[in-house]
């Protein structure tokens, strides 16, 4: 599949998929971008995706940011396929360089949003396997963990402590270090 | 398969999952209970991904596990997933303590004793304690020789009674978190090696492909070097191999420390060189440690003699992977220091790229501040927990002294432990020890838990039950 020729690809690349949100909004996207979602991908390639692609489980404003995610690491992936060819061209690994560094600054802003949107992101990069979203998104859910304490955690994921004192002063004993 | 002969207090621990017991399993779908719903609408398997795949330490783990039910219930629960996608590094907490036995221990059939540290606040620490104490104590157990500690599992050599010819091997490897022990089937007849050496190799070695523990024994034949492996998976053991490129001889075999697995290879220490088996292939091979300043290198009779001049160095596994050569030296102004040598990598070839020597030193560590001023003369390593990062060395009052090999040395005048991260040492409480000569009785093992067991542990302990 992958060695298809590059004519195809080009075709590919042209072809246009709709997406259809769970409130019913319809997205076009090409389908370089929507095949960032190998859920997607696996449905083209089986050849379901007339007539749109409904993703009951992805509200229309999460849509929206994972593609705008999609479209932008599409051409990331599409620039780097380019600059793998002539490598050697000292130009074009500056114009790599700068064009990585923007999509860093692109995944940080991205992941400016509110926890209920993180989690959003997160479910929905999952559901639509999106390797590079989902690890985006359950790494700012770790970072956001590091070096806290249990009480820390439990407001900012409001998470209802349902051990037992006698429980939680097991652990804290038993793992005292941990909690210095 | 027996366990402790005595229930210990904290049984619930025998039923942690033992560690490359579900080998390819990937995640384990456990389904959300009504508890579930506040929280975070994230599921199980994405919350084991956060725990497991992006660079969370071991302290990040357990206040996670300290929230929660749902999250102790994940940490606990799944901790061989999570531990096999979590970076490496050094886990002090792990060490428990150490097993020794003196001379007259042994001289009255006792089993090696468990030591446990004092600041360990780890309640396991007592179940080490009583499963450890239980299990030795059953007659199997009697004048065992334990030949090797790695990965919170005990190897031991069971007396070994000829009735005719060569005595058989009997083995057994004791898990004293679970109190798990397995009898190996004897090797007998014309399957009995003669001297030996053993190494544990742990899923997580990155030793080949196999998801189990195993155990690797290599032994002298006629004509040529041979190895077999115990499977803790199949329970069996595999056919004998013939190792090539080097050959080693039965008595040297004898003399070695139980070996370290990394990198697709297991590696046993010999005076200054070091035998190295490819898993795979069984090809094996001879490297040097350097040492050419002899004053730099300071012996310990510990494992030493018949051939070998006495060393007083051990080998490990570094957290990145590569094993490394533990060892006592003097540093400038004659002061004591522990060395680390590091074993350079290969390339696909299995040459050494980039670099002349095989093992290079990477570390001096001065452990003089931390002695008494004076009396100290000799600076032994006694064992080093390499998932803790921790060195074992004693200190004695006498000289080192190869000469008179039949003398007996004197006592240790205090037992310390190193850190290897923090290049903190502390002293710690020791019976009374001496430097051991290999294959006597005496025996000294630094013990340390699995990561998979010391998060399992957070498990609550009424569902286990």
């Amino acid at each position: 599949m992958a060695s298809a020729g590059s004519g195809d690809e080009k075709a590919a690349a042209a072809a246009m998929i709709t997406l259809i949100s769970s409130d019913n909004e319809k997205f076009e996207v090409t389908e370089a971008t929507a095949t960032l979602s190998q859920t997607i991908r696996h449905m083209i390639e089986d050849g379901c995706t007339d007539g749109g692609v409904p993703l009951p489980n992805v509200t229309s404003k999460i849509l929206a940011r994972v593609i705008e995610y999609c479209k932008k690491h599409a051409t990331a992936a599409a620039g780097e396929e380019g600059s793998s060819s002539s490598f050697s061209d000292a130009a074009f690994l500056e114009v790599d360089r700068a064009f990585l560094e923007e999509l860093e600054e692109f995944d940080d802003a991205f992941l400016e949003v509110d926890r209920a949107t993180l989690f959003d992101l997160i479910l929905a990069a999952n559901y639509l396997d999106i390797k590079g979203l989902l690890n985006l998104t359950c790494q700012k859910v770790a970072d956001s963990v590091k070096g806290k304490t249990p009480e820390q955690i439990r407001e900012m994921y409001n998470i209802v402590n349902d051990l037992t004192p006698e429980e939680e002063a097991e652990i804290r004993r038993e793992t005292q270090w941990a909690f210095e | 398969m027996p366990r402790a002969a005595e229930p210990c207090p904290d049984g619930w621990l025998s039923l942690s999952p033992p560690a490359g017991s579900s080998g390819n399993r990937r995640l384990k779908r456990t389904p959300s209970r009504a508890e579930d719903a506040a929280g975070t609408p994230l599921g199980d398997e994405i919350l084991l991904q956060v725990f497991a795949g992006y660079s969370l330490e071991t302290a990040d783990l357990i206040r996670c596990a300290a929230t929660c039910r749902r999250w102790r219930r994940l940490v606990s629960g799944d901790a061989e997933f999570i531990c096999r996608l979590m970076r490496p590094s050094y886990f002090r907490h792990l060490a428990a303590g150490f097993f020794h036995r003196s001379s007259h221990d042994a001289d009255a059939g006792a089993p090696p004793r468990f030591f446990p540290f004092d600041s360990c606040s780890f309640s396991r620490r007592t179940s080490i304690c009583a499963n450890a104490e239980a299990v030795l104590a059953g007659d199997v157990f009697r004048s065992c020789r334990l030949a090797a500690s790695r990965n919170g599992r005990l190897v031991l050599e069971l007396r070994r009674r000829a009735s005719r010819g060569a005595a058989a091997l009997r083995l057994a490897m004791v898990n004293p978190i679970t109190g798990d022990v397995d009898i190996l089937p004897a090797l007998s007849g014309k399957d009995t090696p003669g001297s030996y050496a053993c190494a544990m190799l742990a899923a997580s070695d990155d030793v080949a492909a196999a998801a189990a523990f195993r155990l690797l024994i290599v032994y002298k034949r006629r004509h040529f070097t041979a190895c077999r492996t115990y499977s803790f998976d199949t329970k069996a053991w595999g056919a004998e191999g013939k190792i090539s490129g080097a050959r080693i001889g039965g008595a040297r075999l004898g003399e070695m420390d139980a070996g370290v697995a990394a990198r697709g290879g297991a590696f046993w220490l010999h005076g200054d060189a070091v035998f190295r088996l490819r898993v795979g292939t069984l090809e094996a091979a001879f490297e040097a440690i350097p040492n050419r300043n002899k004053r730099a290198r300071e012996l310990c009779r510990c494992l030493g003699g018949g051939t070998a001049a006495g060393q007083n160095r051990r080998l490990a596994v570094a957290p990145d992977g590569r094993p490394i050569a533990v060892q006592v030296g003097r540093g400038s102004l004659n002061r004591f220091v522990i060395s680390v040598f590091r074993r350079e990598d290969d390339d696909d070839d299995g040459r050494l790229v980039g670099t002349k020597r095989r093992w290079t030193k990477a570390e001096d560590v001065d452990v003089d501040p931390f002695l008494p001023r004076w009396h100290v003369k000799r600076v032994c390593i006694r064992a080093v927990c390499e998932k803790s990062g921790l060195v074992f060395f004693a200190t004695g009052g006498d000289v080192y002294d190869q000469q008179q090999q039949g003398a007996r040395q004197e006592e240790d005048l205090a037992l310390y432990v190193l850190d290897l991260e923090t290049k903190e040492v502390r002293e710690v409480p020791a019976p009374e020890s001496r430097c051991s000569v290999r294959n006597s009785s005496w025996s000294f093992h630094g013990y340390e838990m699995d990561t998979v067991s010391y998060l399992s542990s957070l498990a609550e302990r009424d569902s286990l039950m």
